[in-house]
């Protein structure tokens, strides 16, 4: 009996489950709550978008799913498992690629840096499954240059690289694509269409572009207030493949986009 | 200055072709060799007792350097490298450890703050009594004089590493030597750098004065010796000596700093030039 329940409970167990999340610094007079009272859960192999205007908390709220923050109320599972510390199932994307890669080391040795505490994986394991990586975000020649000598969208797909190394069920993104222009913009978001194609992740992408939130999700998490609390979560209905011309030009994509931008705009304005 | 003119400015400073590295040495080089040729032909008759001819201090430096390298001038050198390895192995760590706890830190912060501020050279009676005449006490001397600049400077770069790239270490969940060897440490390096520069020359202003209070052996001691018995060539060749290994070990250090910190160079060249 009890047996059953257990199994039971992991074959709905979503790859995330975020229940009642809070966030207050300060004390007393002081206090400011940052976020207040989120839920949702993201599947597996699937893409949630979490967007809403900058300074509403979701980077608060991507370093609490990361494991980076404690959540001053609420708990967060990955699976059966509370988060409690960054998770090994878990890799993050940051923002500001500049600051996130190593610039002592080499694109490769960035890459495999985090393969180092991985049990059981030797140094040839390694090298490979770096190697790998950095081939199916386009930069396979350039693992003997250092983050510097490459341009900001390279670097970015550096960091790409190296999260999907680490082989995560759940990859955080945070404002992935915010740092470069916008051609490359776009072509990192087709990139992470194709790395969703090509492996089996849970994909959230914190950003604060309505349009990208719409293009790559699954489903999209509208954040807003203060504190921040969801707004709704708005399904994407548009098949795959998607492409930036066709799929943006569609009426469903622009009704989509028009419904979460005006979800945003009634509750700050 | 046009575009194209920061572009060969660029281009030379980075000097990689022979060409360009010819050029670099010679305007390196012409003013001391004029400078050491009109020493040479204005001292060439010199009568006074206090400034002889080039030629016979060089003469006293061939003699110094055949006859006297392995009893003075090795032990110098031994003493000299022995105490900054220690200086610098001990700075690193124990900075690096008190960097990476804050607690601590603040702890021994006002003491440490009250030993620095004591100079290496007043440690030399010290020494003297504790370890006697011989390499001990001078290599003690040096260690614990280089010891500060290298330590503060790893406290400093170690508490001064990017959030940012803590973070990623965390969520990628780093190990604490991985993290330490491989992230926090190669951060701080440009400060730990230029802690040891700072400590190359107290040392060697160390290992001079070491060997002038008590020794019998040493560059420091050969001038001293050689002042006092009025050869004066000897002297001023021991002088020179000494400005030549401050030199050389300056160079060595630069080229260390060259190798060790090429991607510091690369992020600040970006940051630089990403202007345009």
């Amino acid at each position: 009996m009890t047996q059953l329940t257990v199994e039971k409970e992991q074959l709905v167990r979503p790859a995330l489950t975020v229940s009642g999340i809070s966030k207050t610094y300060g004390t007393g007079a002081e206090a400011r709550q940052i976020l207040g009272d989120i839920t949702f859960e993201a599947y597996d192999n699937e893409t949630v978008s979490i967007v809403g205007p900058s300074g509403a908390g979701k980077t608060t709220l991507l370093r609490c799913l990361a494991g980076l923050l404690e959540p001053t109320s609420g708990t967060v599972h990955l699976r059966d498992q509370l988060v409690t510390s960054p998770p090994e199932q878990l890799a993050v994307v940051f923002q500001d690629y500049s600051r996130s890669l190593m610039p002592w080391l080499t694109v490769q040795a960035n890459v495999e840096l985090p393969l180092r505490g991985k049990a059981g994986l030797t140094k040839t394991e390694r090298h490979e499954r770096a190697r790998e990586s950095l081939e199916s975000v386009g930069l396979g020649s350039s693992g003997k240059l250092y983050p510097w000598q490459l341009s900001g969208g390279m670097q970015q797909r550096v960091a790409i690289a190296r999260a999907l190394a680490y082989q995560p069920t759940v990859l955080l993104m945070d404002e992935p694509f915010a740092s470069v222009d916008a051609q490359t913009r776009s072509d990192l978001e087709d990139l992470t269409h194709r790395i969703k194609a090509r492996y089996n992740m849970t994909i959230l992408l914190v950003t604060h572009d309505i349009e990208e939130s719409v293009y790559l999700g699954d489903r999209v998490i509208v954040m807003s207030g203060t504190p921040t609390t969801v707004t709704e979560i708005v399904p994407v209905d548009i098949p795959y493949p998607r492409d930036q011309i066709t799929t943006k030009s569609t009426r469903e994509f622009a009704e989509l986009r028009a419904h979460v931008l005006s979800q945003i705009r009634t509750t700050t304005g | 200055m046009s575009t194209e003119a920061i572009v060969t400015a660029t281009r030379a400073r980075a000097g990689k072709t022979p060409k360009r590295r010819a050029l670099t040495i010679i305007t390196e080089i012409w003013l001391p060799i004029l400078l050491f040729a009109i020493w040479w032909f204005a001292s060439a008759d010199s009568t006074s007792i206090y400034f002889p001819s080039l030629q016979s201090i060089l003469e006293a430096l061939g003699e110094m350097l055949t006859q006297r390298f392995a009893s003075d001038i090795v032990p110098s050198l031994q003493n000299l490298g022995m105490g900054l390895l220690i200086a610098i192995v001990s700075g690193i760590a124990i900075g690096a450890l008190l960097g990476l706890s804050p607690g601590l830190y603040r702890a021994f912060q006002p003491l440490l703050e009250f030993m620095r501020a004591i100079p290496g050279v007043a440690l030399l009676p010290v020494m003297l009594v504790i370890f006697g005449i011989g390499s001990s006490m001078k290599i003690a001397v040096i260690a614990f004089g280089a010891f500060w600049p290298i330590m503060m400077n790893t406290v400093d770069g170690v508490l001064s590493v990017d959030g940012m790239t803590r973070e990623v270490s965390k969520s990628y969940r780093l190990s604490r030597f991985d993290h330490v060897l491989r992230v926090v440490l190669p951060a701080a390096s440009p400060q730990i750098i230029s802690g040891m520069r700072l400590s190359v020359s107290l040392s060697v202003i160390l290992i001079v004065a070491s060997e002038y209070i008590a020794s019998t052996e040493g560059i420091g001691y050969i001038e001293l010796m050689s002042a006092r018995m009025y050869q004066m060539d000897t002297m001023w060749a021991s002088l020179l000596l000494l400005g030549v290994l401050g030199y050389v070990a300056n160079v060595l250090f630069r080229y260390v700093e060259h190798v060790v910190l090429r991607w510091h160079r690369g992020v600040r060249g970006n940051t630089q030039g990403g202007q345009g």
